[in-house]
């Protein structure tokens, strides 16, 4: 009796394994509901993530046919992920991607082109800031809506450690700022507070802007045109690279650089112990929140440029890096409700109206009048900062360079920092992987 | 019984092998043939491809940076092969002594960390090496060392050194028990006459148990040349393969050019030649042990 008890069980689990319904199908006909994968990088410490959540409950009151639902990722795990799904042609239905990835994607057909859709919506077209789509365009088409309009590159600097040092005012040029950061450094504070462990911090926080003061957006634009004009060898690529390697090897950087990560170096400056830092604007919260006595006294200042032959002043990058896509592989019933998800209920009042008031960035499209009472000063003396006839926006390397030029790029400032390799050196490694992507 | 019926026919023996074989063949040889296809192509995710030839292994076999990732493992198999079985043959020693209390407690905690993911012992060590609140840092702090400061990841010359020391501690407990299982059979006859010709610990340890442990120590070997030419985890988590590509290794070259530069169709090729050094550093450690000739006992 035993055994065919036991028979009997064994038979309905098997059965059970075999003919269970394959719960990822999605639904294709009539009430049924939809269902649409989304995956991104903002986790609940993130600014972006309430304002999606919120943005999805609109969305889903007003279409209660349809269910996005959501999977949040680490930024470090997703910077592996995604591309790994990518490659396999496996995205989610909605997908964060940042500029590089959109470009790979839409490469290689793992996401599809917005650009029907928002010609087809005035709205839509009209709203959005059209600098904005530049970081999200492969083949003169959009493949992903920008969140944000990103501020970054720009500096943060104790000013209670400059005075204590007899330094009142942030100095102008690169020679000054080597002359304060040896005062600070003979004081025993660190000057420049970086943590490089995930490889982007170095150049999209810092080396992005800070070249831009030697090479100009012209030579950028150059380089993103690969019109042949600018070459990583220019002299003034070089001296920029070789005046990033003096900070590092005079030890105006902590020694430990390299295996610390951006979030990692924020803790050295918000504990006291650095005195300058590359910022991005989405860090002005933590710091509010975490540290109100350093923020008190903050100041915002841009990456000093070179006495002679600066091709640009105040420097600070203008990007919207990070966007969402559509994957290929979404389904046709999926697809209109996809779109308008990102047309009407990303791009709205109330997400950017929450990213200014509770987060303090600015979105790409049009903004809704906003308290200017609940930002802290710290961002108004960003806007302020941005604000100056000498300040320039600039493009974010890691957002708009071809991955393989990237890689050698990122790897390589690390070994700059640590004086593993020479400008020079490196300048030429750049430009033989940026001459191979041609 | 007849001894005739305890043998099994031709068919039942390949009956037997068949789920086994079909395993082998879709997880390991079809993965590798898909790969070997792709690093003939021009691949890159897109939905079209075409033969490219042997293009992708010209290109490898002037790229740099993966032959300097290869010297990086090598480096990797030199320090291991030295530390995991050097430091596993002293434990085995030490464990296998009569003058050791709690042996079994011993070679639990040894083995431990074997059973660790690699991603984890990374972020333990990763914890570890902090200057600011790692363990090392705190422990020179505390018995007075204010200013001591190893830049154990941050230094292009430490940074091999200092995921090998992680490494071994990981492995080395799983070399422990397949030395000790090897030590199991050594006739104990040899070792008692060796104790009565006045042989001490260390010379029975040099002139006898070393040399008939050969081939379990060839294992060994094999198993660390195999386990450091497919390496990947730690070093992914521990430093990237930074600072540079101080730390990178073929693996992890292979993963950043397929995922994260997306060529496809150069990390299979990069793939396919990892494959092939593997077997050439196993055949040249086979043809040096079998000039070396001898056996376990």
């Amino acid at each position: 009796m035993k055994k065919i008890i036991v028979m009997i069980m064994s038979l309905t689990l098997f059965s059970g394994v075999l003919f269970a319904k394959n719960d990822q199908e999605k639904p294709k006909t009539g009430n049924e509901v939809i269902e649409i994968s989304m995956m991104d990088i903002w986790v609940e410490v993130e600014a972006l993530y309430k304002p999606l959540n919120d943005a999805i409950a609109r969305f889903e009151a007003a279409n209660p046919n349809v269910k996005i639902i959501r999977e949040t990722v680490p930024s470090q795990a997703y910077l592996v992920q995604a591309p790994a799904l990518g490659a396999a042609n496996e995205l989610p239905d909605l997908v964060a991607s940042n500029g590089s990835m959109t470009r790979q994607f839409a490469s290689t057909g793992a996401i599809l082109s917005l650009q029907d859709a928002i010609n087809k919506d005035a709205n839509w077209k009209k709203r959005v800031y059209s600098s904005a789509w530049v970081e999200h365009t492969y083949e003169k088409e959009a493949y992903a809506q920008p969140l944000a309009e990103g501020n970054y590159g720009y500096i943060v600097y104790n000013s209670a450690i400059f005075e204590e040092v007899g330094v009142k005012e942030f100095p102008k040029t690169l020679d000054e700022f080597m002359v304060v950061c040896e005062k600070i450094k003979k004081a025993g504070y660190i000057p420049i507070a970086l943590g490089d462990a995930q490889l982007w911090p170095a150049d999209s926080i810092n080396f992005s802007s800070f070249v831009n003061n030697f090479v100009g957006n012209a030579w950028t634009e150059s380089i993103l045109n690969k019109d042949g004009k600018a070459k990583f060898t220019d002299k003034e690529f070089v001296a920029a690279l070789a005046a990033f390697q003096e900070l590092a090897t005079k030890g105006y950087m902590n020694e430990n650089m390299i295996s610390i990560t951006h979030s990692e170096s924020l803790g050295l400056y918000m504990s006291g112990k650095a005195a300058i830092r590359g910022w991005g604007d989405w860090e002005e919260p933590v710091l509010v929140e975490t540290a109100p006595e350093i923020a008190a006294v903050s100041k915002v200042a841009a990456w000093p440029g070179p006495a002679k032959n600066a091709k640009a002043t105040g420097s600070y990058e203008a990007s919207s890096a990070w966007g969402f896509s559509i994957g290929s592989q979404i389904s046709k019933e999926a697809l209109p409700y996809a779109i308008d998800f990102l047309a009407n209920y990303v791009v709205s009042d109330e997400f950017a109206k929450y990213m200014i008031e509770e987060k303090y960035q600015f979105v790409p499209w049009t903004m809704p009048k906003f308290d200017e009472s609940k930002l802290p000063q710290i961002t108004l003396d960003r806007i302020a900062f941005k604000a100056q006839p000498d300040s320039t926006a600039c493009m974010n390397y890691d957002a708009v360079l071809d991955a393989a030029v990237k890689d050698v790029y990122q790897r390589g400032l690390q070994s700059l920092l640590i004086g593993a390799v020479t400008p020079e050196q490196l300048a030429k490694d750049i430009q033989a992987e940026f001459e191979m992507s041609l | 019984m007849s001894k005739k019926s305890l043998q099994l026919s031709t068919g039942k023996i390949y009956a037997f092998v068949l789920p086994g074989f079909i395993l082998f063949i879709f997880s390991l040889m079809l993965p590798l043939l898909i790969s070997l296809f792709i690093s003939f192509t021009n691949w890159k995710g897109q939905p079209n491809m075409s033969f490219v030839g042997l293009k992708n292994y010209a290109i490898l076999m002037k790229d740099v940076k993966f032959w300097l990732s290869f010297v990086n493992n090598l480096k990797f198999m030199g320090i291991l092969l030295v530390t995991q079985i050097g430091l596993a043959f002293i434990f085995a020693i030490f464990i296998q002594s009569k003058s050791i209390y709690y042996r079994e407690a011993h070679r639990r905690i040894i083995f431990l960390p074997a059973v660790l993911a690699p991603i984890v012992v990374g972020m333990i060590w990763q914890i570890v090496y902090n200057n600011d609140y790692g363990m090392i840092a705190s422990v020179m702090r505390f018995i007075g060392f204010e200013n001591f400061k190893v830049l154990w990841l941050d230094s292009p010359k430490m940074v091999i050194f200092s995921i090998s020391i992680a490494l071994t501690w990981q492995y080395v407990g799983q070399f422990t028990i397949i030395i000790m299982a090897g030590m199991q059979n050594i006739n104990s006859s040899i070792l008692e006459a060796a104790v009565i010709d006045g042989a001490g610990i260390i010379r029975r340890s040099v002139s006898i148990v070393l040399p008939l442990l050969k081939n379990t120590i060839s294992v060994c070997v094999l198993m660390v040349i195999s386990g450091v030419m497919k390496m990947f985890d730690l070093v992914f988590s521990i430093s990237g393969g930074g600072p540079g590509r101080a730390s990178q290794i073929t693996a992890l070259y292979a993963f950043d050019q397929a995922f994260k530069v997306n060529k496809l169709d150069y990390a299979s090729a990069v793939a396919v030649v990892m494959v092939i050094l593997s077997l050439l550093l196993i055949a040249i450690f086979r043809l040096f042990m079998s000039r070396l000739g001898g056996a376990d006992e």
